[in-house]
């Protein structure tokens, strides 16, 4: 039965060639579509479960440089490089056997550093009073991919002395080094637009598969039929049918492994989700594979089966068993319950979050769509029957309202991408627009560097670590951790920075114990006057006025609609307060430069000489905060837009099989059955 | 026999008795039942009410799988249209109830070859049916139908697309054959000179069976 199955597939001349050649391409489109998304998702997967060394925290007690064995110290920070998150860790060995992070075979020595193939690249790009002056040392190798998301990241692991590194704030012994999965690459929210994006699309290319495997049905079923004159049983014309499904499914799966083998180079190249993978991991995995040669035959093997239940194959023809009952407006329920989810979503909207309904609202309307399309084509079928005149637009109206569910059937996919489109071009650069507000675009070019603690940041909407702790015993440090810089640190810095062409700076000074007893801290600072008059959307003081307190607290926040905020000003309460900051402790800076270059070298200086920051945020400018926050939803939505442009193409495919296919049996069908 | 269609009467209260070996023409008008009545009989159709009996098996009880069996073993068919797959070649045609029923292919091919001989296709074995005139594709069918050894072969207007001169030669190749095989046929027309070929006619009216008198078994 399957050689004679196989037979009536393969060797059954031009006709069934061409029918197995389109069904085979339409199938291969899809496969090769579907292996591109797991492969990507593959990578994202082996990237976000690589081990989290970055997590890394005290695992020894005792003082810091202490010599024991098996111990390091370690201190993890973030840098940035035009926009460009560094992460940084300086290491000092304590003893022989001090454990060796992921990526390097031994631990760099005082003076030696190993860092990541693009950072290694930059740092010979670029001067060194814009980057390498950070570094102390020489590169002495890089880091393997064990280490590392992908092949641009920027790591640099830095070797010191022991009494160096126990200097600086937030450094911690360690004897092992985190190896569970765990970091953060994407937020929830980026990882979830990624599923709901994969899934969209994954519509489509069933419906392809099911419309390429059912075409020319028509005139299949009767040369079912026939064989059931010769006494197959309903039982062999299933397995025939079957056979026929798989034989075609299963070259076009083959043949879609193959197109996505010759597009892999290229697509391990783009950087879909913002940053690229290594190229090994774009792959899927071998069960994957696996699984899509299984599920794909079986799916068409699935599809055929079920369009033989819909009619009744005698021995004398075909008849359908009934004719479709009309759609009734249930269907429209899914449809407007997702919408209603979807506004009530939108009502609770914030600028920090998009509303949890929206999420299960927008699957509902992608699912809504699909099942209440018959209805509405049955509506405007009958609406176009009142309307129209002419003899053929009425016969299309009444083919129409015959059977609308064939008819929206070659068209959902469209609907479904047209749908996700239009979503995604309305509701992204909304989003965006929140984010980059007047405020923040007038202090594009500002950078902030705070010296209290704050959690470890470079140019991310997402922190990788808290910032020092542990400082109780350490009273210097425990200063600066409450009030910043200590008075002349401070005053020595800003007259170094005051020195640097091109860049004009504002301290932030904070409030001295007199003025804040109760709440020592980084909520409340001091600023002058005459800088808030340069710093106009951070608010302005009343005339005569020297210098005013400012409400800092939301300022070393991560989210510039908030960090760009008035800090001081009318209606806000602040204190006028004394213009003289002699012995006040040095709370931030703000720097405005006038080129990128002065800002990589001012943001150099200010790392290589404020090793007393208690801060573990990079010194960032506003502009680079919108860009990171941007950035995200320019992912999402190339994201989006990537898998609208596959699902229009795959839903294109499907229209046109199922045109094509039905143009052709009407043709042929004069043919059928001598 | 009593069979409707919805609402439609199609069979009344026909009754026929076929022996074995005998060559019976169902005549009558269009819609007059006699197509519906060689559907009943060949299992194809079950009747609403009524019997059929074959070979002391009552037929009209039979499950779907075992009239299939019965299709394939025991009964033939030479219709009009709609019998022969166009993408297999004559002989792939003539093969199919052999390699339906778990025949070697070996030997499938070599019967449906001695048949093709014997109704003088030989030359046109690995054509497509698709590429046959009306005549030689009611030939390929006659094979197939008979490739089987079948004891019945029910015809249902095996003329009715071809010429006189081609239907002609069809049934001369039907009746000879079945006769050298002691084949029963059951041989639907409206055309007496086709029934002129049977060995007895009956006649359909209004979904019930009568005798002719002015049919003459030759």
């Amino acid at each position: 039965m399957f050689r004679l199955a196989l037979r009536l597939s393969l060797h059954s001349g031009r006709e069934a060639l061409i029918r197995l050649i389109v069904t085979m391409t339409a199938v291969a489109v899809g496969v090769a579509i579907l292996l591109a998304v797991l492969a990507d998702f593959h990578a994202f997967q082996v990237t976000n479960n690589r081990p989290f060394w970055e997590g890394t925290g005290s695992t020894q007690n005792g003082q810091l440089n202490e010599p024991t064995s098996n111990v390091e110290l370690w201190h993890y920070s973030n840098d940035i490089f035009k926009g460009q998150t560094i992460e940084r860790l300086d290491l000092a060995a304590l003893g022989p056997n001090a454990p060796v992070p992921p990526g390097i075979a031994r631990l760099p020595g005082s003076g030696q550093y190993y860092a990541s193939p693009a950072l290694a690249a930059l740092l010979r790009a670029t001067p060194p009073d814009e980057l390498g002056d950070r570094f102390p040392g020489s590169l002495v190798g890089t880091i393997g991919e064990r280490a590392l998301t992908g092949p641009d990241e920027l790591v640099i692991f830095v070797g010191y002395l022991p009494a160096q590194l126990a200097a600086l704030p937030g450094t911690i012994r360690v004897s092992t080094i985190a190896t569970a999965s765990g970091r953060q690459v994407w937020s929830p929210y980026f990882r979830d637009a990624f599923v709901v994006s994969a899934l969209a699309f994954l519509l489509p290319i069933l419906i392809l598969i099911g419309t390429a495997t059912r075409l020319a049905a028509a005139r299949r079923e009767e040369r079912f039929a026939a064989l059931r004159l010769v006494g197959a049983t309903p039982r062999q014309i299933s397995v025939i049918a079957s056979v026929d499904a798989i034989v075609g499914a299963l070259l076009g799966t083959v043949l879609g492994i193959g197109i996505f083998l010759l597009v892999r180079p290229a697509l391990a190249n783009t950087a879909i989700t913002s940053a690229r993978y290594f190229v090994n991991y774009v792959t899927p995995t071998a069960s994957g594979y696996v699984g899509i040669l299984i599920t794909v035959p079986l799916a068409s093997a699935i599809a055929s089966l079920l369009s033989l239940r819909r009619v009744r194959i005698s021995p004398l023809g075909v008849s359908r068993r009934t004719t479709p009952p009309a759609p009734k407006v249930w269907r429209l329920v899914p449809l407007l319950v997702g919408i209603a989810l979807f506004i009530v979503g939108l009502a609770v909207t914030t600028p920090k979050s998009l509303g949890a309904p929206a999420f299960p609202g927008l699957i509902l309307i992608l699912i809504g769509l699909v099942v209440g399309g018959p209805w509405l084509t049955t509506q405007a079928a009958r609406l176009l029957a009142r309307s129209v005149k002419g003899a053929a637009a009425l016969l299309a109206a009444r083919r129409l309202a015959d059977n609308p569910k064939a008819a929206f059937r070659t068209v959902r996919g469209l609907v479904l991408a047209v749908f996700l489109g239009t979503i995604v071009a309305g509701l992204l650069p909304a989003v965006n627009s929140t984010t980059a507000t007047p405020s923040a675009n007038a202090l594009s070019n500002v950078l902030l560097e705070g010296f209290t603690p704050g959690p470890i940041c470079g140019n991310s909407v997402n922190c990788t670590g808290s910032g020092p702790d542990g400082l109780e015993n350490q009273p210097a440090k425990q200063a600066v951790a409450l009030k910043g810089l200590p008075p002349r640190t401070g005053a020595r810095l800003v007259s170094q920075l005051q020195a640097f062409r091109g860049a004009t700076v504002f301290p932030i000074y904070s409030l001295p114990q007199s003025l804040n007893p109760n709440h020592p801290g980084a909520n409340n600072g001091i600023i002058s006057c005459d800088s808030l008059k340069q710093l106009v959307v951070l608010g302005g003081c009343a005339p005569g006025v020297k210098a005013i307190e400012a409400n800092t607290f939301n300022l070393y926040g991560d989210n510039p609609t908030f960090t760009t905020q008035p800090i001081a000003g009318p209606g806000l309460g602040n204190s006028t307060v004394s213009d003289n900051f002699t012995g006040l402790y040095l709370q931030s800076v703000l720097i405005k430069v006038d080129n990128p270059t002065t800002l990589e070298r001012v943001r150099t200086f200010l790392t290589t000489h404020t090793p007393l920051s208690a801060s573990g945020a990079a010194p960032r400018t506003f502009g680079e905060a919108v860009q990171a926050r941007v950035a995200v939803g320019t992912t999402v939505q190339r994201l989006v837009f990537i898998a609208v442009a596959l699902t229009l193409l795959v839903a294109g495919c499907s229209l046109a099989v199922a045109v094509g296919g039905g143009l052709w049996s009407a043709n042929d069908r004069s043919a059928c059955c001598v | 026999m009593y069979r409707s269609f919805g609402q439609t009467p199609a069979l009344q209260g026909a009754s026929l008795s076929v022996a074995s070996g005998e060559i019976v023409a169902i005549m009558g008008p269009s819609g007059s039942g006699k197509s519906t009545l060689l559907h009943c009989l060949a299992g194809i159709f079950e009747p609403d009410r009524g019997e059929v009996w074959f070979e002391g098996q009552r037929l009209d009880g039979l499950g779907e799988t075992k009239r299939t069996q019965l299709r394939r073993t025991a009964f033939g068919f030479v219709f009009q249209f709609g019998q022969l797959v166009p993408e297999l070649s004559a002989a792939d045609n003539i093969a199919l109830p052999l390699l339906l029923n778990r025949v070697s292919r070996k030997a499938a091919y070599k019967d449906a070859a001695s048949w093709l001989q014997r109704l003088g296709l030989d030359e046109l074995g690995a054509r497509r049916t698709g590429e046959l005139s009306g005549g030689q594709a009611q030939r390929v069918a006659l094979a197939r139908a008979l490739v089987t050894e079948p004891r019945v072969l029910f015809a249902d207007e095996p003329t009715g697309s071809l010429d006189s001169l081609t239907g002609e030669m069809v049934l001369d190749l039907l009746v000879g054959v079945a006769r050298e095989e002691g084949t029963t046929v059951v041989l639907v027309t409206h055309d007496a000179r086709v029934a002129a070929y049977a060995g007895r006619a009956v006649m359909v009216r209004d979904g019930r069976v009568t005798t002719p008198s002015d049919v003459v078994a030759r």
